[in-house]
């Protein structure tokens, strides 16, 4: 192939596209070291060398753009430096040796004047390394093997003087002209048939650790794993295994190794079906075996885990798979779009060298150039250079995907499961714990919560005693009126003394449904001093619903306090009016009752709706949300010079803390008045009247109040608790932006007493997200896959919760409470149990749990799973959003609505484009004016508009035509480079089938008729029409100015 | 059709210059080492164009394809 231009195979094509992406980037340097034991005799090494390279045209071959298309020539003779280095008079030659390699490796190759760099280093008189650096573009790992064998060669030949018998090494242009052969008959269309067929199945590829693919760098770093001798011997015993022995041994290894690769991907991405990428050889023929250069190709092999997938039905359908690949894997058949479907690489190399040199034995080492192209996030490769028996993994891992922490940990999750695969193929991959001893032992310091509170307190037995210190202090406030905290008490008292006379005892339920009121203060703290549980209802309860409680709650009694009760209510269950048993309270003493209550006992029953329809009831028992108040106080000191506002509707155990926290600490209680809870205004009015300092908010109520008009005048304000929602950073923002408050982030079920997560949102600490929080006090929390193992750290898993504050279960629902309160499989008592969340969350590295929306909440659209609140979270992020729902529509497309400004739709969908896999970005987009909330401040998802959803998806998009002489220009080029008739100004390159072999036709052609020096890089760079021919522009300018 | 699928592999699959002996129906050739996977694969194709048949990748394994004389038999089973 002297001296003549020729054109670049497919794959050496997309190397050079890789490369101009990243012109500065050494990520296609392969560097092989040989470290050999022996006495090398230079003079007689540089001539072998110099052999080697007139011998091998690949050697000599450069690489330069001819018209726009890249081309290689072989020159005849090549300009190049042999270095000898001598480092062995330092003090320590190796790591002498180190430190220049470290710098060596990332040698920039001159394309166009010579592609290795090699060097021979002498360490000791018998102690040489001998580093060849080829770029990737005339080498591939096979071709290092024969090019390290035939050095060798050389050298014995240099040594014997017998240099003349050496023959040239077959020409790579065979190869050149192999390919073209295929191409030209359509001995590859069964092959690209097969891929094509392929490739419609092929899903998005995973988010390791669920790491978003952003624009990534070439900056990647290697680990190498030994996996030693007695484990290698157990792998190849394991390939030995029946239904596991392939064809041959590397074959069976490399089903075994792919196996473990998938089954460690899905575990730390959650994704079912992908596809990883490996190379082939692609020496077909014989000849091949010995010529030197660059054949390898990808290919995506694809596997779904299905659920309860073991690794020996896992195994079973990589074998087809593969099989199918290697017939498939023809030369040339790659394309772009296959190698875009993965950012996993799998590299078998199962070339050992001839582990001599000259007949002394050698040490291989692969070097990593610390880059590697950006597509991959991680590469893997199995080898054995030295043919020790004991196999060796190489962890590429992008730094921006894998930092530094992650690094050291991903490789150890890999070995959690490939050892599960050895010690038992049967074993469901589901159920291999992958968390590392040093993240459990993390995790456990993180769960480490315990706090010893005062023994046998009930819900008001600090209340009990604060009367005692203040009686004469106001408690509450309600509209005018105002109860001193010794009036609260007695009348609390004389409402027990009544119960008591009823033969109301220790569990008994007492149901109200009471508006806010000073008396919904007073009854509620009167059944807790009769011993008694109480029930909330809400006072707008339809009938049905309501009897379905009484009766399922076995309700003693019920109290109310408005005229909306129905007459079979009042009928069938015995029920009291406040107003009527007020005028008769006089009659009970005022006087504490005594009662034997045990901190096991319920004090209050909440009932959630359950997801079968069925509301359910939840049994909070005094020491759990005892502790839950005693933490609070810890974490958040108030005193009587503290304001209160209650207004979460009882329903909702957020009113439990509410209700009892501030008058155990002295502080005031202001009763919003019924209603006011949802009135801004109103919230607004009560805080600057009674100069209230603390307050709770759902976020989306929160959101409407930030906006309210005279908002910043409530000054008094030095705290705001959230929960109920996932908290965005733009609502949090805001509330800066009025008030100079400290927002605290609370967390948890009503099956755990309220809260059992916290987290203070710090100004400077939103740019990385709000997440709920560490566990409170006594509180351990655990993230599990569906086994019950332990998930690492960054993976994740659903949540649950043990410790002091988990309920007792649910009111007559056994199987329920079976299911939901279960062992605690991590704790010594075998008594406790752990409350089962249904919410999906993970660690950060320091130790806060992100929440991850409900299990229940993610769907699954084309068989990928979506959490809808990510995508919420990520448009809440775009300038102008406020706060956004996102839904499914009948026809299975993601609907974006949202509230705030409205802004342009390819504004949001480019602010999604840069966060969000492709598959998660909504297809219509609603704004409204609001949303409409539950009584619970949440956002009623049921009363979203649904109309007219479906025209507004049919509404052609109108192409926009080019607006001036540059556009056009581009427009024609785009237009003539992806053959298709018209491209609007706005299409984004990719979505239009754009890839980088047409970005360098594109370029190359603008390139000769602008007469301008352009990169490829810009056509991604301004992926439209209109910002290409703006950047152009702007170019143009900038050098008529110069 | 032994014979046919033997001068296949002599005359483009072997790789292994040196080999001693000739050859055979029964060598294994997995084993031996005298074919690699996708040398195998190599030889499927083969067999697929010349005896007009085809081999799913369920079918492709060690059983089928052993030495020359289990690669006849499977094909006779088509």
């Amino acid at each position: 192939m002297d001296n003549t231009y020729l054109s670049l195979t497919q794959n050496q094509q997309l190397l050079w596209i890789g490369q101009d992406l990243n012109p500065e980037s050494p990520m296609y340097n392969m560097i092989m070291v040989y470290e050999i034991k022996d006495a090398i005799s230079v003079s007689h090494f540089k001539l072998a060398f110099q052999k080697l390279v007139e011998t091998s045209d690949v050697l000599r071959s450069v690489f330069m753009e001819k018209e726009g298309i890249p081309v290689q020539i072989c020159l005849s003779n090549i300009k190049y430096e042999l270095d000898v280095i001598d480092f062995s008079s330092e003090e320590h030659p190796l790591e002498t040796y180190k430190t220049w390699e470290k710098e060596r490796v990332k040698f920039h190759f001159n394309l166009s004047q010579c592609l290795f760099d090699c060097a021979l280093i002498k360490l000791a008189s018998n102690h040489f390394m001998w580093y060849i650096n080829q770029h990737h573009l005339i080498t591939d790992g096979y071709s290092t093997t024969i090019l390290f064998s035939r050095m060798s060669q050389l050298y014995e030949k240099a040594l014997s003087n017998t240099m003349d018998e050496v023959e040239m090494f077959p020409s790579y242009k065979a190869f050149l002209d192999h390919t073209e052969i295929i191409n030209e008959q359509d001995g590859g269309l069964e092959a690209a048939t097969y891929w094509k067929e392929k490739q419609s199945i092929f899903p998005t590829a995973p988010e390791l650790y669920h790491k978003k693919d952003t624009l990534l760098s070439t900056n990647s770093k290697r680990i190498l794993v030994n996996l030693g001798m007695e484990r290698s011997e157990r792998i190849n015993e394991l390939a030995n295994a029946k239904g596991i022995k392939g064809w041959s041994l590397d074959l069976t290894l490399y089903n075994i190794f792919l196996t473990a690769l998938f089954a460690y991907v899905y575990r730390i991405s959650g994704q079912e079906s992908f596809v990883i990428g490996s190379p082939t050889h692609n020496r077909t023929k014989k000849s091949f075996r010995d010529t030197l250069g660059f054949f390898v190709e990808s290919f995506p092999i694809y596997a779904k885990i299905e659920a309860r997938e073991t690794f020996f039905s896992l195994i079973k359908k990589i074998q087809v798979e593969s099989n199918a690949f290697l017939k498939n894997a023809r030369t040339g058949a790659s394309t772009v779009e296959m190698s875009r479907a993965y950012n996993v690489l799998y590299n078998y190399i199962n070339t050992g060298n001839g582990t001599c040199f000259n007949n002394k034995p050698v040490c291989t080492s692969w070097v990593h150039p610390g880059h590697m192209d950006p597509r991959h996030h991680l590469r893997f490769h199995v080898h054995d250079f030295d043919n020790t028996g004991s196999i060796k993994l190489y962890f590429d891992f992008n730094t921006k995907i894998f930092d530094t922490d992650l690094q050291d940990i991903a490789w150890r999750h890999f070995l959690k499961v490939l050892d599960a695969f050895i010690d038992n193929p049967n074993q469901a991959i589901d159920t291999v714990s992958i968390a590392t001893d040093g993240e459990i032992a993390k995790i456990e310091s993180w769960n480490n919560t315990k706090v010893q509170y005062p023994r046998n307190e009930t819900l008001l037995t600090k209340f009990e005693e604060q009367v005692q210190k203040s009686p004469e202090n106001t408690a509450l406030i309600f509209e005018g009126e105002k109860l001193s905290y010794k009036d609260l008490d007695e009348k609390a008292n004389q409402v027990a003394h009544f119960l008591i006379s009823k033969g109301v005892n220790c569990n008994d339920v007492i149901a109200v449904s009471l508006n806010r009121s000073l008396d919904m203060m007073v009854y509620i703290y009167g059944i807790i001093k009769a011993g008694g549980a109480y029930l909330p209802i809400d006072t707008e309860t339809p009938h049905k619903r309501l009897a379905f409680i009484l009766k399922d709650a076995g309700v003693k009694l019920l109290f109310y306090n408005h005229d909306e009760i129905y007459e079979s209510i009042t009928h069938d269950f015995h029920t009291v009016s406040t107003e009527t048993l007020n005028t008769n309270l006089h009659q009970f003493p005022i006087t504490t009752p005594s009662v034997e209550l045990s901190t096991n006992d319920l004090a209050y029953i909440i009932y959630t709706s359950g997801s079968t329809g069925k509301p359910k009831g939840v049994k909070c028992h005094h020491e759990g949300i005892c502790n839950r108040l005693h933490w609070m106080n810890d974490d958040y000191p108030i005193s009587n010079n503290d304001t209160f506002i209650q207004k979460t509707p009882i329903t909702f155990d957020v009113s439990v803390w509410e209700l009892f926290w501030p008058l155990q600490e002295g502080a005031r209680l202001v009763v919003e008045i019924p209603n006011g809870h949802k009135n801004p205004e109103q919230l607004v009015r009560t805080i600057r009247k009674h100069k209230v300092t603390n307050i709770h908010f759902v976020p989306s109520m929160l959101n409407v109040f930030v906006q309210t008009e005279g908002i910043e005048h409530c000054i008094s304000l030095t705290r705001i608790f959230c929960s109920g929602e996932s908290l965005s950073v733009a609502v949090v923002q805001k509330t800066f932006e009025k008030l100079d408050v400290e927002v605290h982030n609370l967390y948890g079920p009503t099956e755990a007493s309220v809260d059992v997560t916290s987290w203070h949102c710090k100004k400077e600490e939103l740019q990385h997200g709000i997440p709920i929080g560490k566990p409170v006090a006594n509180t351990k929390l655990y993230i599990l896959d569906p086994a019950l193992n332990r998930l690492p750290i960054g993976v994740i898993g659903e949540l649950y919760i043990a410790g002091k504050q988990v309920a007792k279960g649910y009111l007559n629902r056994e199987g329920l409470t079976k299911e939901r309160f279960v062992k605690d499989i991590f704790s010594k008592n075998p008594n406790t149990t752990m409350y089962k969340t249904g919410d999906l969350a993970r660690y950060r590295q320091d130790g806060a749990i992100e929440f991850h929306g409900r299990l229940d909440n993610q769907i699954k659209l084309r068989g990928l799973r979506i959490e809808l609140g990510e995508i919420e979270r990520q448009l809440e992020n775009i300038n102008g959003i406020s706060q956004a729902i996102v839904a499914v529509d009948d026809d299975a497309n993601l609907v974006a609505f949202y509230v705030g400004v409205q802004v342009d739709e390819p504004l949001i969908i480019k602010g999604l484009e840069e966060r969000l896999p492709e598959y998660m970005v909504p297809q219509i987009y609603v704004h409204l004016d609001g949303f409409e909330l539950l009584p619970s401040g949440k956002v009623d998802r049921k009363k979203l508009p649904r109309t007219n959803l479906r025209k507004d998806i049919e509404k052609p998009k109108t192409k926009i035509p080019p607006q001036n002489e540059i556009e056009e220009i581009v427009h024609d080029v785009w237009v003539d480079v992806l053959k298709l008739e018209v491209i609007g100004v706005n299409e984004n390159f990719i979505r239009i089938g754009g890839n980088s072999l047409s970005a360098i036709a594109i370029t190359s052609r603008l390139k000769s008729i602008l007469e301008l020096d352009m990169s490829i890089t810009d056509v991604f760079n301004y992926p439209t029409i209109s910002s290409y021919a703006n950047n152009i522009e702007q170019t143009i300018t900038t050098l008529l100015n110069e | 059709m032994e014979q046919v699928i033997l001068k296949y592999i002599n005359e483009q699959l072997l790789f292994d210059n040196e080999m001693e002996e000739d050859l055979d129906s029964d060598t294994d050739l997995l084993g031996s080492g005298i074919l690699d996977s996708l040398g195998m694969v190599q030889l499927i194709a083969f067999v697929e164009k010349e005896f007009m048949v085809k081999v799913p990748p369920e079918d492709m394994v060690i059983e089928n394809f052993m030495n020359v004389d289990s690669v006849c038999a499977y094909l006779l089973s088509k």
